[in-house]
């Protein structure tokens, strides 16, 4: 065991980013927050994690995607404790989660998936509750509340809120004490649009702090607008893992060019699809749509400027999380 | 810094001090108490008054007690797990022991206010009726009344472990009451006649409960509970526990010890379950 008698990895371990955790091996390092290795959770005869693995580096925000299903509620429950797991070990910011468990959690921030706050107590009874649990004091809840949209509903009872509210004050509530990690399983989810930029707007917000953020959203538009780096997660494994432009290098993903004329002519015409390895051609109006390199890029604009076509705006547009999302979960 | 078991302790006693099911049954409890301690009280001496406890207020009591305990318990952690608060509770720096810890204290400090809300009624009318009142026996009563519910309220609690469904939780909770307000009575009772049906054909002379029966008897904490009071509250019915007579290893301290290892024995068995259950 490598863990000196706090619980905390020794730092000649740390420089050699392995430790052990109930004899997993663990590659660890000074910039790692959460750490899984070889993880495996079943159900029954049903396996919800198959040997997964991966690192969520310190101050990254860090997209958590998945299918229906696939093991995310699951994973980010293990990463927590709160279930147990056959094999595979967690380390949380260094410390052993079964272990130090307690410990562990001290730098955690958390909103359910499902969040449901104390039905009879209000707003601020609530808060004041998970604050006392946080050994955060001095805290301006009635503030606090103002920030997430809910400055009048402070003394009203769990009960009478909505699910977006509750929402509202679970995230209010995660990011009490400011934590070091904070984990998001589904924020946005029963939120309105304008909950729904407060939501991006917050985790902006601790990143610039410093905190590293564990999201794991349906929306991809939100991950791709805020996350560094994502982990795909399909049937219980995980399937890809890096930044979404590098995950759609790896898929030889292709940006869409969108070329915009004066007219077309048959002559254009020809020209295009006489450029070979053209994926997608898409020809509607004054619009020329194809999905290619640089390289093909570059021969689209030359064939429409030999043909005599009159280019009045181009743009380009790199793969989306949508289609790397997509390509990493086929059957 | 408070400490996360009285933070949870007290979350416990603002969010289940209003449950619509615990007022009910602690009105029924309060107002039966109140009537039959006024009833029983009229123009009694104390002699009396431990018969009456004994044999008026102990069966209502014991029956009702359970019940507010395991209404407390069986909702413990299935109820806060069906609802979706126990993951978001367990996400912080907290034990498991001092969740469960916390909510036992919590909701033990509810059903202890609820069980003396009902005696102290119960008080005032003994005590308009009955001058030379002993309240040290009727404080045993208390005493034990409130062992009994922390037997089925650790009961309550464990069972809550046991399943991810609160309605499961509670029809379980309520066969257990059934079985030990109703069934194992009648076990008891027709064991007892199997006995004296096996006497009458031996023809022999004189009938003699085997001491096992005694030991099975005290497997209910209601039957250890009714023992504890005939022997604190009124000693003259100990040569008969209506047709049984009681044997000589019964004691108080004994009946007290018995419900304090249900209470202990259930209590980890529910904290064992807890540690190992997903959340």
């Amino acid at each position: 065991m490598f863990l000196n008698k706090h619980g905390v990895l020794n730092d000649t371990i740390y420089l050699r980013n392995i430790f052990m955790i109930r004899g997993v091996s663990v590659n660890s390092s000074h910039d790692s927050m959460i750490t899984v290795q070889g993880l495996t959770k079943e159900y029954g005869t049903q396996t919800a994690l198959d040997t997964i693995s991966f690192q969520v580096r310190k101050g990254e925000v860090f997209g958590f995607l998945g299918p229906n299903g696939a093991g995310k509620t699951t994973t980010i429950k293990a990463i927590l404790g709160l279930i147990k797991y056959k094999q595979g070990a967690i380390a949380l910011n260094g410390l052993d989660i079964v272990k130090q468990g307690k410990l562990a959690r001290e730098v955690v921030g958390y909103l359910p998936e499902r969040v449901a706050m104390y039905a009879n107590l209000t707003a601020i009874q609530n808060l004041q509750f998970f604050s006392e649990l946080k050994k955060v004091s001095e805290v301006d809840f009635d503030g606090l509340l103002v920030e997430y949209g809910l400055g009048d509903v402070g003394k009203k009872k769990i009960r009478e809120f909505s699910k977006g509210m509750v929402q509202r004050l679970g995230m209010a509530q995660a990011i009490l004490g400011s934590p070091k990690l904070l984990i998001l399983d589904e924020p946005s989810g029963g939120l309105d649009p304008r909950g729904v930029r407060l939501i991006r707007e917050k985790i902006r917000a601790v990143k610039k702090n410093g905190t590293t953020v564990f999201l794991s959203s349906h929306i991809l538009s939100e991950v791709q607008a805020v996350c560094d780096r994502i982990g795909i997660i399909h049937k219980g494994r995980i399937v890809a893992e890096d930044s979404v432009s590098v995950l759609g290098k790896k898929l030889d993903l292709k940006p869409r060019i969108t070329v915009q004329l004066e007219s077309i002519t048959p002559a254009i015409k020809d020209a295009i699809y006489a450029i070979k390895n053209l994926n997608t051609i898409e020809i509607s109006g004054n619009t020329i749509e194809v999905v290619c390199n640089a390289e093909q890029k570059a021969l689209v604009i030359l064939a429409i400027a030999h043909a005599g076509g009159n280019i009045i705006n181009l743009q380009t547009e790199e793969p989306s999380l949508e289609e790397v999302f997509i390509r990493y979960t086929e059957d | 810094m408070v400490h996360p078991i009285v933070s949870v302790a007290k979350k416990e006693i603002l969010d289940n001090i209003r449950n619509f099911w615990l007022i009910l049954v602690t009105l029924i409890f309060t107002t039966l108490v109140f009537f039959a301690s006024w009833a029983g009280s009229l123009n009694q001496s104390w002699a009396n008054l431990g018969i009456l406890i004994s044999q008026i207020l102990a069966p209502i009591v014991h029956a009702i007690a359970p019940i507010i305990g395991l209404i407390l318990g069986y909702s413990c952690v299935v109820g806060e797990l069906e609802a979706g608060s126990l993951p978001l509770l367990a996400s912080h720096a907290i034990s498991r022991t001092d969740i469960l810890f916390g909510k036992l204290i919590g909701r033990g400090f509810i059903l202890l206010y609820s069980i003396v809300f009902g005696f102290g009624l119960g008080v005032f009318a003994i005590a308009f009726n009955v001058p030379d009142a002993d309240y040290g026996a009727y404080g045993i009563f208390i005493a034990a009344t409130i062992l009994l519910s922390f037997v089925f309220f650790c009961l309550g609690v464990f069972i809550s472990t046991l399943f991810r469904r609160r309605s499961i939780a509670m029809m379980l909770s309520l066969g257990v009451w059934v079985v030990f307000i109703w069934i194992w009575p009648l076990i008891t009772t027709i064991m007892i006649f199997s006995l004296y049906s096996s006497f009458l054909e031996k023809a022999t002379l004189s009938f003699s409960i085997p001491t096992w029966f005694y030991i099975v008897d005290l497997f209910s904490p209601v039957t250890v509970y009714d023992r504890l009071i005939t022997l604190t509250i009124s000693p003259n019915l100990t040569g008969d526990l209506g047709a049984i007579p009681i044997p000589s290893f019964y004691s108080a301290e004994l009946m007290v010890g018995l419900l304090m290892l249900w209470i202990g024995s259930v209590m980890v068995c529910g904290l064992f379950r807890f540690h190992r259950m997903d959340i």
